[in-house]
């Protein structure tokens, strides 16, 4: 087929306008749909959407090319313009091959063209165009606003598309330097979450993307860690004395995705001591019998310092008790390093001056190597005893005397000698020595204030010592060893049963009790014994003396005092009015009213969460913090609760952050008093059976 | 139906190239095309054929059943299998019971293989399963009870029966994971675990099962619903102070009831919380009154046909005896108490046995303490009973304890209910340092016998299961059901107020009723599978139904294969083809 150069060059011109139309009506809506995948699926399923459109457009396009033939364009032009008069298809034919009349006609179609273009292209039909483009508008619209916003972007829901504004944390590195005590190396870690040993210093190294202007380290208690721009890192250090949660604060740049991160804090543990001989706490002198082995082994987690052995011997004869102590350094064979060590120890009777009736007391006190004060274990006190001939005439009396060891505390008056003795001395020692000495009495005070207490039926030794664990809190020598302050604050606290399942109300139910005039006097004794522990454990014997001596004078007085009673049931009942009594007289008398009290209320917060936390509402996040955050400054067990708090918080959608944080809570549930509620009614048919009956047996019955 | 349409439209073809049949021949054309439209019909309905039948079983292979079961399966007989079911041979494969009974029509009965019947096929099987040879059970747990839902801070139980771990134990971990309870396997499996719900809201236990060698055999949640309290209005009148008084004001109050009490400490002095009129306007709006014999001597004739009234409208009476046989209040009290229908006795056989020993006749001494039935924490703390019974046909017991006494008596009374307490030391369990243990027995007491205010719970079929129906019951009009995060959907409660509801998520849900929202559970596909199992059987052997009540004929229709017909229509076709191909061909030429 040959064709001429006009008839190629007009088809081609329809061709690309044909073309240009196609695809001005359908890239508007193809347009729309893409951004609206986009915007559901992220930015690199749109591009693939994109590409194949673009494909789509392209095979139509190729398509219309192909369309537009020769036969198209004849039939085009016979239908545009009448001067073709029906034979556009000569122009395509070969004029060789036509009849003679044909290729005429021909040659006039050619001339005319030549002569006055013809312009086949179709026209812009503007009307398609505005409906497309107005379609595609109106699609975009519809999507935008009706189209459910993505998962991904649920950040966005407070207004913040979260994946591109997000600052990204490019290196985190936690350096820990452990004391130098702990004999353990510095290490870096690659993550904000670590375990470090107690008293670490922390130092964190830092880079953002983009780069903040200020950032720092928000501690859970509110403390706040600066951070410290260098040589493109941020940098910030802490030591660190127990478990803590932080967040990184940022600003001048979007916040850091991921919440709360955590420290734990590995707590050094006082050592361990385990006595292998002698056997039992009380021993008896064999015959023969001229020196007393001790062997001991103690272990801790980085390394004992040292260990000494307390020895005591107490000379008895008749009344009269003579104390003698003395302090001996222990040499120990290390079997694990410093961290398991034994200690031998033979001690040599008759240097002593062991004689019959004596009682040789020895503790074991060994000390890690802890800083800046050791942990210090003492073990039992071992008593080797030299029996004194028993006397004749309590021969009788074997079945009742029993042997028990004897409770060991200071008398009052003793506490007055130490006390005279200290002040006496205080030139002589130093600052510090002089307070531990003091402290110790004031301890010893203590044991006798309580020991008289029970005596009222004021609440026993542990509730008495709450709140009173300082770091160097030597009351705790008493009780065998001393514990690092982030230990479990409250020792006993799972065997607490009492406190967790219930309420106590009255706890002087099973308490001894004495006569009014004798109790009034010993609770004036324990007044005078609070102040007195107070100025000794501040370090001032001489400002403690005179409740002291206050306090010994009252003791003695109750000691004058007739007699004792030990009641059996804790029931205080009223004196009765002798006067009125008998007579008849109810003047005065009333009911008695509303002797129930609410009980204190507990933790609402926690158990209103529990229940918001199973439905799709949110909780009242700022109660259940601060709930939290109060649990966690009592009892230190939250922080685990806390993190899952701050995720949950941060994720509205997300139902494993709220499952999590029901989980961490639930142990932080106080048990409540069972609840109770109205019987179910019965159904229709119940209720009919009810009143059937009822009918039947209106009259009561006859008993039996 | 679609046979006739079939019928039609074959007809109406038919006619039609029988019209346009033209040229050459003709009549051969015609009757071939007469023989490819009875032949395509044919192929399309074949027709039946009547063969007579045994009359056997149809042996139903479901899946689980074992190789051996198999093999011991009878030679002869019709045997299909449901899917999922092992191959079989001659075995025809059934999408459900309902299409192999369509395919069988004769069968009979069923004889069951396997782990039993699914839901869907039940049904079809009602009446009809002759026997069923259960496959072994798979280990783990198969039996489960707990209860669907408790009120917060009362105790509750679990119990159940592990199949294959001999001397395995059983762990119950609470929502946080930690194990709360925990007991050895008894030699049939079973074991009995309780614990405490805390707080109101749903909980997932969860019930761990440890082989002898301390092997996780299973992992089965527990769910509990806790429900909070409502504050009932209690009016407490008593003759004088007592210590399981002292305990029982401090629960009440502690568990947030609204109490009035008026305990009398001397003539016309009384301890007093709220006030405790007694005119029948008070009593209407009390929902439960709890009242001892003295004071009940104390009250005046009219207060107590006010007080007996009260109950008839619905109130709860709880009596509670306190003082001896002989003591002349107590006396009167209970043959009053008579007239409300709980006539009381001092236990003759305790009597009786005292007489024998030459101990003077003395009812007021108590038998030896016993703990209570069915309260899991109270197990071990002995308690002492009164030594009075209750003598009449239509009470029941509502306390009972360990020795077989009864501790509480129950009988309704109009819409009300009365009870008798006869437990002499309760407070024991307080005193014991149980406190749940105290409060969870009184609140049961409460709610057996208080006012009945509260809508029926909503009954669900048990352990609902994903995809699987759930019949839900007394429900109210308003009943919807809610996903963990999804949509509320309502229910459509029949008459009876029952409705069925296919659980399409699992997890936690929130059944609404009336106003009231009961959380529930619904397992998903592979929890539990063993327990799943055993339901599974045992639904299926309640089916097995002794007599054959379904007598068909002893004859079998069964279809004609439909291939010789198809065959025979693509031969005709085929001819036709070729003679309409000359024919056109002709057509063409000329």
């Amino acid at each position: 087929m040959i064709v001429d150069r006009p008839i190629t060059r007009l088809r081609r011109s329809v061709a690309r306008r044909r073309i240009a139309i196609r695809i001005a009506l359908l890239l508007p809506l193809m347009l729309a749909l893409v951004a609206l995948f986009g915007r559901q699926t992220g930015i690199a399923a749109a591009c693939a959407a994109a590409f194949g459109g673009a494909v789509l457009l392209g095979l139509l396009a190729w398509r219309t090319w192909r369309s537009t033939d020769a036969a198209w364009l004849a039939r085009r032009l016979d239908a545009l313009d009448p001067r073709m008069e029906d034979s556009a298809a000569l122009l395509t034919h070969d004029p060789r091959r036509l009849t003679p009349l044909a290729g005429l006609q021909r040659q006039r179609l050619q001339r005319r063209l030549a002569e006055q273009g013809v312009d086949a292209r179709p026209v812009w039909p503007r009307g398609a165009l505005g409906i497309a483009w107005g379609a595609a508008l109106g699609v975009l619209l519809a999507g935008w606003l009706w189209a459910p916003a993505p998962r991904s972007a649920a950040g966005s829901a407070a207004g913040q598309p979260a994946e591109t504004l997000a600052t990204r944390l490019v290196q985190a590195r936690v350096r820990i330097v452990p004391p130098a005590y702990t004999g353990l190396g510095a290490r870096e870690v690659p993550a904000l979450d670590a375990e470090v040993p107690a008293g670490a210093q922390l130092t964190w190294q830092l880079r953002f993307a983009p780069e903040p202007r200020a950032a720092a380290l928000v501690l859970h208690d509110g403390r706040r860690v600066p951070l410290e721009r260098g040589d493109g890192a941020w940098r910030g250090g802490l030591a660190l004395a127990e478990s803590t949660l932080y967040r990184v604060e940022l600003t001048g740049a979007p916040a850091l995705k991921g919440g709360l991160h955590r420290l734990d804090v590995i707590a050094d543990q006082a050592p361990t001591v385990r006595v292998s001989a002698p056997e039992h706490t009380l021993s008896l002198l064999a015959s023969g019998q001229t020196e007393w082995t001790l062997d001991v082994e103690a272990t801790d987690d980085y390394g004992i310092a040292g260990a000494q052995l307390a020895v005591e011997l107490a000379q008895i004869s008749g009344d009269s008790v003579q104390v003698r102590a003395q302090t001996v350094d222990l040499d120990g064979t290390a079997l694990d390093g410093t961290r398991h060590v034994r200690y031998r120890h033979t001690l040599d009777l008759a240097a002593l001056d062991f004689a019959e009736g004596d009682d040789l007391i020895v503790r074991v006190l060994v000390r890690d190597n802890r800083e800046p004060a050791p942990n210090i274990t003492r073990s039992a006190s071992f008593i080797l005893r030299w029996p004194a001939a028993a006397p004749a005439d309590v021969a009788d009396l074997d079945g009742v005397v029993q042997r028990t060891l004897p409770a060991y505390f200071r008398s009052q008056r003793q506490i007055i000698i130490d006390s005279e003795a200290l002040v006496a001395a205080r030139t002589t020692l130093g600052a510090e020595r002089f307070l531990d000495r003091s402290d110790a009495i004031g301890v010893d005070q203590k044991i006798l204030r309580l020991r008289y207490g029970q005596f009222l039926g004021e609440e026993s030794e542990t509730a008495g010592q709450r709140g009173e664990g300082g770091p160097q809190d030597h009351d705790a020598h008493e009780h065998g060893a001393t514990h690092e302050p982030s230990a479990p604050p409250r020792m006993g606290d799972a065997g607490d049963v009492l406190a967790e399942y219930g309420h106590t109300h009255d706890s002087a139910e099973a308490a001894t009790l004495l006569d009014p005039q004798t109790r009034a006097i010993l609770k004036s004794a324990l007044a005078e014994m609070w102040q007195a522990e107070l100025h000794l454990r501040q370090g001032e014997p001489a400002l403690a003396l005179p409740f002291e001596y206050r306090a010994l004078d009252f003791i003695k007085q109750v000691q004058q005092a007739s007699r004792i009673y030990l009641a059996r049931v804790g029931l205080e009942l009223p004196v009765p009015d002798e006067s009125r009594r008998l007579s008849g007289d109810r003047e005065g008398l009333a009911d008695v009213r509303g002797t129930l009290a609410p009980a204190t209320g507990g933790a609402q917060a926690l158990g209103q969460a529990w229940q918001a936390l199973a439905g799709v509402g949110a909780p009242d996040w700022n109660a259940l913090e601060d709930q939290l955050a109060a649990r966690q400054r009592e009892r230190g067990d939250a922080l685990e609760a806390m993190v899952a708090l701050d995720r949950a918080r941060a994720d509205p959608a997300c139902n494993a952050c709220r499952r999590e944080l029901r989980a961490r809570l639930w142990p932080l549930l106080a048990v409540p008093p069972p609840v109770t509620g109205p019987r179910r009614e019965p159904d229709a048919l119940g209720r009919a059976w009810l009143e059937r009956l009822e009918r039947l047996h209106g009259m009561p019955e006859p008993s039996p | 139906m679609i046979a006739d349409a079939t019928l039609a439209l074959l007809g109406l073809a038919l006619l039609l190239g029988l019209w346009c049949t033209r040229g050459r021949q003709r009549i051969a054309r015609a009757a071939l095309l007469v023989a490819a439209t009875a032949a395509l019909y044919l192929t399309l309905l074949p027709p039946t054929m009547t063969e007579p039948t045994v009359g056997a079983s149809l042996i139903v292979v479901t899946p689980g059943a074992t190789r051996v079961q198999r093999d011991a399966l009878p030679r002869g007989g019709d045997r299909v299998r449901l899917p999922g079911a092992p191959r079989l041979a001659n075995a025809v494969p059934v999408p459900d019971l309902a299409t192999a009974l369509r395919r069988f029509p004769e069968a009979r009965d069923l004889w069951v293989v396997g782990l039993g019947l699914p839901a869907r096929d039940r049904d079809a099987a009602r009446g009809r399963v002759r026997r069923f040879e259960p496959a072994p059970l798979p280990r783990g747990l198969v039996e489960l009870a707990a209860p669907q839902a408790v009120r917060a801070g009362e105790a509750w139980t679990v119990t159940g029966r592990v199949e294959g771990a001999p001397g395995g134990r059983v762990e119950l971990a609470d929502p946080a994971g930690a194990p709360v309870a925990s007991a050895s396997l008894s030699a049939d499996g079973r074991f009995q675990l309780a614990a405490l719900a805390k707080a109101a809201g749903p909980a997932l236990f969860r019930l761990r099962i440890l082989d002898p060698a301390g092997e996780r055999v299973e992992d089965v949640p527990v769910p509990i619903a806790a429900l909070p309290g409502a504050p009932l209005r209690v009016l407490l009148l008593a003759g004088a102070p007592d210590p399981e008084l002292k305990y029982l004001r401090r629960w009440m109050q502690d568990a947030g009831l609204d109490l009035a009490s008026r305990v009398a400490l001397s003539a016309g002095i009384d301890l007093r919380e709220g006030a405790a009129p007694l005119d029948a306007a008070a009593l209407a709006q009390v929902d439960l009154a709890i009242i001892d014999a003295r004071a009940w001597s104390a009250l005046a004739a009219d207060a107590r046909a006010r007080v007996e009234a009260a109950v008839r409208g619905g109130m709860g009476l709880l009596l509670r005896l306190r003082g001896a046989a002989g003591d002349a209040a107590v006396e009167r009290a209970v043959d009053d108490w008579a007239t409300l229908g709980v006539p009381l006795q001092a236990d003759k056989r305790a009597v009786d046995d005292w007489a024998t020993l030459g101990v003077p006749l003395q009812a007021d001494k108590p038998g030896s303490p016993a703990p209570l039935v069915g309260q899991p924490l109270a197990a071990d703390i002995p308690l002492t009973r009164l030594p009075w019974t209750v003598h009449a046909a239509d009470v029941a017991p509502l306390l009972r304890m360990a020795d077989g006494g009864t501790a509480a008596w129950l009988r309704g009374r109009g819409q009300g209910r009365v009870g008798v307490w006869l437990l002499a030391d309760s407070e024991r369990l307080q005193l014991a340092g149980s406190p749940a243990a105290f409060g969870s027995l009184w609140s049961g007491v409460f709610q057996a016998i208080a006012r009945p205010r509260g809508r029926p719970l909503p009954e669900l079929s048990p352990d609902p299961r994903r995809d699987e129906r759930v019949r839900v019951c007394a429900l109210a009009a308003d009943a919807s059901v809610r996903p963990a995060n999804g949509a509320a959907e309502s229910l459509t409660p029949d008459a009876a107020g029952c409705a069925g509801w296919w659980p399409r998520s699992a997890g936690w849900h929130v059944l609404s009723s009336a106003g009231e929202d009961v959380p529930v559970w619904v397992r998903d596909h592979g929890e539990a599978a063993a327990l799943a199992h055993a339901e599974q059987q045992a639904a299926t052997a309640e089916l097995v139904s002794g007599g054959g009540p379904v007598k068909l004929a002893g004859t079998r229709i069964w279809p004609w294969p439909r291939w010789p017909f198809f065959l025979a229509f693509l031969a005709a076709v085929g001819v036709l083809w070729w003679l309409e191909r000359g024919v056109r061909e002709d057509r063409v030429n000329t």
